[in-house]
């Protein structure tokens, strides 16, 4: 409750200091050279996004969802793009519900923060937005069309194109790629663990690293008290000071290290030796860099 | 408002927040599960209700599930007796369904009811008519990649995702589409799911002789509730399955978004309606599923529980009668019963430009209510009324197209 009251407050924050900015600003979308825009849909918030996207919308609100803006181009060739413009609190929320349904097997270009092109279809983030664009047609001229206002958009709404920074600590050897994810609530289904970012490894098996960023050294280690209440006894075995290991009954197998106001943590990793490489690399980066 | 209604506003948050945290703290996975995670015997039989005449036969709390990334919660889901599991095309990109298809894998495909939703897709012809064949073509299309993404031949109830017109639910090309999908073996049965007009929707459901479920937005707070639950008494009585959504009513009293309501209570009231089948509360982590799962076993709603939902309710609801009791105390002359309909409008029914264009109609000033120290009309509902003109007067400023 908590999160969503911080969430609530920030989404505020956003929509009133934007409103100076839209004033000066003729949208957020730009012209093109060859398109006409129209925008008769009505701006969404979180009150109504179930109206547009149904279900779909609870996701949306956890990861501080603003607004959705809505456009349509139409060009000479009677070709309609739809453009979605979902606004987030942050670039984290953004990144994080973009993630949410982004599939690694995906058509992957270079636009914004990340995208994918795929048939009639390129979804991708900047900043704190993350765009939707989609067509009805088909054809070669589709994915030009689509790209360039794509493009456009990226240019025209000015936002930072970096992934979120935490993602820096994350050792590069062996990570899968388009796996990170930034979870904003209920990581791994349990209440309490909030703001997690992962990314998928595969050595002789696949595992996953993850960083919690619980804002405080205190509320990192609540945290931790929490998650050890939360797991039988039997099931925990201490490895170090701050570091357990952990037989989850729901996830699997589990190393978890408090260092500062971060919870570092692997799951299913194939055994001790990649388990104490990968995280000494993660908590001498966070050291380095994020202390 | 005065120093008493400021602290009775503290207590009552307060009171429902530490109700709340103690809701969850009973229902802690910890001390609700064994070892290995599975579900401590609970003495009381699981309460099961016929979903209509389609045969399958339901608890009375069911799984919204809304995220890819934790199927563990959907295999303790299935250990606590869950057996409906609902999902939709548009989910997460299709991540949603393929996480079920992935952990269904494992379990007995007549063990489980899974529904999935397919939004119809609407395109104009060259006349300006609606495209029949193009939402035929996408919505079977849509329907495969579901099956695929699933795992699945079939799906048990197959939804047309969010209907809120009686035409649309009657429109024959989704009528023909649905009964084709049911015939080709690819849905056991099918029906609409609606969050919007609902007693409208239902009553189309009803006539058109073909859908067997609605899947209907339904709870303690909407200002036509009464409607709705005799809508769903009567599709119930013709057969038609009914499976409740939305029953937290987006899991706060008031639109700050700082009063929380009791979410189990607020299950409970829409169970106590027996025309109900089923909900399907959306659960993110454990301690929500746990909380949600026990009242399967025990639908017995607490005194606390039902004074929390009366919360609401104190603080005035939206609904203005309408009986002017305010208008004689107002030295403005103010026409407080419309600016009250405008907040209904904002607030309740999501039409701020309906809100703003009423405002626009009744011709008084931005700040209606200054120079006035206090506000000497009373409401017959308790409404806070300067406050929600206050509230509601900023609407007058928004730019038009900045309103939805």
């Amino acid at each position: 409750m908590r999160y969503q009251s911080i969430c609530g407050s920030v989404i505020f924050l956003v929509v009133l200091l934007s409103v100076p900015a839209l004033y000066g600003q003729e949208s957020f979308f730009p012209q093109l050279p060859g398109w006409k825009i129209t925008q008769d849909d009505p701006v969404y918030n979180a009150n109504n996004l179930w109206d547009v996207i149904d279900g779909a919308a609870d996701l949306y609100l956890e990861y501080c969802f603003v607004d959705l803006h809505i456009a349509r181009y139409f060009n000479m060739d009677s070709m309609e793009v739809k453009a979605e413009l979902y606004r987030h609190a942050s670039s984290e929320d953004a990144f994080g519900m973009y993630a949410q349904e982004r599939d690694t097997g995906y058509n992957f270009i270079p636009i914004g923060v990340q995208g994918y092109l795929q048939q009639g279809v390129l979804n991708f983030i900047t900043g704190s937005y993350y765009i939707k664009l989609s067509t009805f047609q088909t054809g070669v001229k589709t994915n030009d069309a689509l790209l360039a206002i794509g493009k456009k958009l990226v240019e025209h709404l000015k936002q930072k194109n970096t992934m979120p920074r935490l993602f820096q600590v994350f050792p590069k050897e062996r990570k899968l790629p388009h796996t990170e994810q930034y979870v904003a609530r209920n990581f791994l289904g349990y209440s309490f663990l909030n703001a997690a970012y992962t990314a998928a490894y595969k050595d002789s098996s696949a595992f996953k690293i993850f960083v919690i960023d619980a804002a405080e050294q205190e509320k990192a280690k609540s945290i931790l008290v929490d998650y050890l209440k939360a797991i039988p006894k039997e099931a925990v075995t201490r490895l170090d000071t701050e570091k357990y290991q952990i037989q989850d009954p729901h996830i699997g197998v589990m190393v978890l290290q408090e260092f500062d106001r971060y919870i570092c943590g692997m799951i299913n990793y194939p055994n001790g030796k990649i388990r104490d490489e990968y995280l000494k690399k993660v908590i001498t980066s966070l050291s380095r860099n994020f202390k | 408002m005065g120093i008493n209604e400021l602290d009775r506003r503290k207590f009552l948050r307060t009171s429902v927040l530490g109700s709340a945290s103690a809701l969850l703290a009973s229902a802690s996975f910890a001390r609700s599960r064994d070892a290995d995670g599975n579900k401590k015997t609970d003495d009381k039989p699981m309460i099961r209700r016929k979903l209509g005449k389609t045969g399958i036969e339901l608890p009375i709390v069911s799984f919204g599930v809304m995220r890819a990334d934790s199927p563990a919660l959907v295999q303790t889901a299935i250990k606590d007796g869950i057996v409906l599991f609902d999902t939709a095309h548009g989910y997460q990109g299709g991540k949603n369904e393929e996480m079920l298809g992935e952990v269904f894998k494992a379990y007995p495909r007549d063990s489980f009811v899974v529904a999935t939703k397919v939004p119809p897709e609407i395109k104009k012809d060259a006349a300006g008519a609606f495209d029949g064949s193009f939402t035929t073509k996408t919505f079977l299309e849509n329907l495969d990649i579901s099956l695929k993404r699933l795992n699945m031949d079939y799906v048990d109830i197959l939804y047309v995702h969010g209907l809120s017109a009686r035409d649309a639910v009657l429109w024959p090309v989704l009528l023909d589409v649905v009964t084709k999908a049911k015939k080709m073996g690819k849905a056991r049965h099918v029906g609409v799911s609606t969050h919007k007009n609902e007693p409208e929707v239902i009553q189309a459901v009803i006539d058109s002789g073909v859908y067997e479920v609605v899947l209907t937005s339904v709870n303690f707070k909407q200002d036509h509730y009464p409607a709705v639950k005799e809508a769903i008494a009567k599709a119930a009585k013709a057969g038609i399955g009914i499976v409740a959504m939305k029953t937290m009513a987006g899991g706060f009293h008031d639109k700050e978004r700082n009063l929380p309501i009791n979410c189990k209570a607020a299950l409970k009231f829409v169970l106590q309606d027996e025309n109900i089948t089923t909900a399907i509360p959306g659960n993110t982590n454990f301690d929500q599923l746990a909380m949600n799962a026990s009242i399967n076993r025990d639908l017995t709603m607490t005194a606390q529980e039902e004074a929390d939902l009366l919360v609401g309710k104190s603080e005035g609801g939206l609904y203005c009668q309408g009986c002017e009791h305010c208008v004689p105390n107002c030295p403005k002359g103010l026409p407080i019963p419309e600016i009250m309909r405008a907040y209904m409008y904002a607030y309740g029914y999501r039409e701020s430009r309906q809100a703003q264009e009423l405002l626009a109609s009744l011709n008084i000033p931005n700040n209606p209510c200054a120079g006035c120290p206090s506000c000497s009309a009373k409401c017959a509902k308790n409404f806070a009324i300067p406050e929600r003109i206050q509230d509601v007067m900023r609407l007058t400023a928004v730019p038009e197209e900045f309103i939805s």
